[in-house]
């Protein structure tokens, strides 16, 4: 399990991480999801101890990453495929990462055929990988020692659609055997189809959480109606939430809101629950406010 | 799927053991194309210069004694060692392997620790093979020359020598860890080397309030006198005195910092 506290990281006046706390549960696929520069990346590395946060915390099984004895062969961790040594091989890097854990060295092979390595591909330098490739040794590497947790920056990046399935189904039964998966994206699409609790980051802060059923269900009622004006009028009386000018997202179940209309005597054009629609606008609308990240969503989406 | 699973961190599993983290450091220290061309350029240039000596001092019918070929490796040897210090710590930085580095080990001491063994181990093998390389080419040019070879290397000299040389490693690694940057850590160490001396002597000549304090600040002469062999009372405290200010005091500096730094 792992468990973040009112987790903050400030550079000078710029707040990465504001305030934000979170649960992934043993059992489950948490994604974590936020455009490019969201914090997503700075609130990973604070979990595992690389970066100093400014206020709050963040523990694994209840501990500080730094209290895990021989941290490697509990916690799997990926957070940047490209962060190893060009000049090493594929083969190597995984091979220094055994030997540090002290796993059998047989665990390299097993790992290099699970992600889909060849041999021939294993003894190429990581100059020469692509970041398909790379992806696929940064989750052979975490896997390395079978860990019960595993803490995943963006592992679908650079995979093909084959690649994404394949990853799905390994993170599935991670979680399915009971581990713990928290893996970052930044897109929703890709997330959707993996995770099955969401976490949505923007500018630092958390703007939504819940199950993946939960957020994509979206909340309230909409409505609509021939006199728009008498409708806005009667849920006001009624004292009921809603959004909206011509048709209406009301805070309330449809049925609540069909008894408003009848007995105020308006007659409804449509009345049903509100569709998913609403993570997907908010994503956009939190995207929107970073250049950087509207230009890869609307991409994404197009 | 609501099934709830017991959170598995094993706090009871043994750590990383030191011997393990030194294995890994060695093994980074030779498996990229880098590490291993900086190995063999040591080895190479250990080979080459000694060779070329004795094949002069042969030429012109001289016979090289020991502490002559022993010495003439002095400042090659000891330019590449403190390289070597500097890259054991600094190779981390160049390509963001820290990221993984740390995560396996957050006790970031440990791997400095890991790093000094595995590049101090390295530095003795290197050391240990240039006497061993010395040694034979001094018997070998007794033989040509029909002549006993002249062992003319005291222990107290041989030791001062060692020193000397992993002083020069430590200095590197000492620089490493203050300034995560390869090439700007080698200007430093050369700027240290060559024009840091020469500045001191000036200034003491100018100030006459600065010519007391330049000996214990001045770690190039303060070892010259290991290398012969004798050292009196005095000249062990200058040697004391600019060790502790030009290794521990960047070795200490550093640590402080990477131990707060913030790894990305």
């Amino acid at each position: 399990m792992i468990e973040v506290q009112n987790l903050t990281k400030s550079y000078g006046d710029f707040t990465a991480v504001d305030d934000i706390s979170f649960t992934c549960r043993p059992g489950a696929v948490t994604g974590f999801l936020g455009p490019n520069g969201a914090g997503k990346s700075t609130a990973m590395r604070m979990i595992v101890g690389l970066t100093p946060p400014t206020s709050g915390k963040a523990t694994i099984g209840g501990v500080d990453f730094s209290n895990i004895p021989n941290p490697g062969t509990q916690v799997g961790v990926l957070l940047d495929a490209s962060a190893q040594h060009a000049g090493r091989t594929g083969r190597e890097i995984l091979k220094l990462g055994a030997v540090t854990m002290g796993i059998p060295l047989s665990r390299v092979d097993e790992l290099l055929e699970l992600v889909g390595l060849s041999p021939k591909e294993a003894k190429r330098r990581v100059r020469h990988y692509s970041l398909g490739m790379r992806q696929r040794l940064g989750i052979a590497h975490a896997l390395l020692a079978d860990p019960q947790v595993l803490i995943l920056d963006e592992p679908v990046n650079g995979l093909d659609p084959a690649g994404i399935h394949w990853m799905r189904g390994l993170l599935r039964y991670q979680a399915e055997r009971g581990g713990t998966v928290l893996l970052s994206s930044h897109l929703l699409r890709e997330i959707e189809v993996i995770a099955d609790d969401l976490i949505v980051i923007g500018n630092g802060r958390i703007i939504a959480q819940g199950s993946k059923e939960e957020l994509l269900k979206g909340q309230g009622t909409f409505v609509q109606a021939g006199d728009s004006a008498s409708l806005a009028r009667a849920l006001t009386d009624a004292q009921l939430a809603f959004s909206g000018t011509d048709a209406f997202t009301v805070d309330a179940q449809p049925e609540a809101v069909g008894q408003v209309a009848a007995t105020a005597g308006i007659a409804l054009v449509e009345l049903r629950q509100s569709d998913g629609a609403d993570l997907e606008s908010l994503f956009l609308s939190i995207t929107s406010d970073s250049q950087r990240g509207s230009a890869f969503i609307q991409g994404d989406v197009a | 799927m609501s099934k709830t699973f017991e959170a598995a961190i094993d706090l009871g599993a043994k750590q990383v053991p030191m011997i393990r983290l030194v294995d890994v450091e060695m093994r980074k220290l030779v498996d990229t194309r880098a590490g291993l061309w900086l190995m063999i350029l040591i080895g190479s240039v250990i080979v080459l210069v000694e060779s070329a000596f004795v094949i002069t001092a042969i030429v012109y019918g001289e016979n090289p004694p020991w502490s002559y070929l022993l010495t003439s490796m002095a400042t090659p040897l000891g330019l590449m060692l403190a390289v070597l210090g500097i890259m054991t710590v600094t190779s981390e930085w160049g390509q963001r392997t820290s990221l993984v580095t740390f995560v396996l080990e957050p006790h970031r001491m440990r791997v400095v620790i890991a790093k000094f063994l595995a590049g101090t181990l390295t530095a003795i093998v290197l050391l240990l093979f240039t006497i061993v390389f010395t040694a034979s080419l001094t018997w070998l040019v007794g033989q040509i020359n029909g002549i006993d070879p002249m062992w003319d290397v005291s222990r107290s000299m041989m030791l001062g020598f060692g020193l000397t040389q992993l002083t020069g490693f430590l200095i590197g690694f000492a620089f490493g860890m203050l300034i995560p940057n390869t090439p700007a850590a080698i200007v430093v160490f050369f700027l240290y080397r060559y024009v840091f001396p020469p500045l001191l002597g000036f200034a003491a000549l100018l100030w006459d309030w600065f010519e007391p304090i330049e000996p214990w600040i001045n770690l190039s002469a303060a070892l010259a006198p290991l290398s012969t062999g004798t050292i009196t009372n005095e000249e062990t405290w200058h040697l004391i005195s600019s060790f502790g200010f030009w290794v521990c005091l960047p070795l200490a500096l550093g640590s402080v910092l990477l131990v707060r730094r913030e790894i990305k």
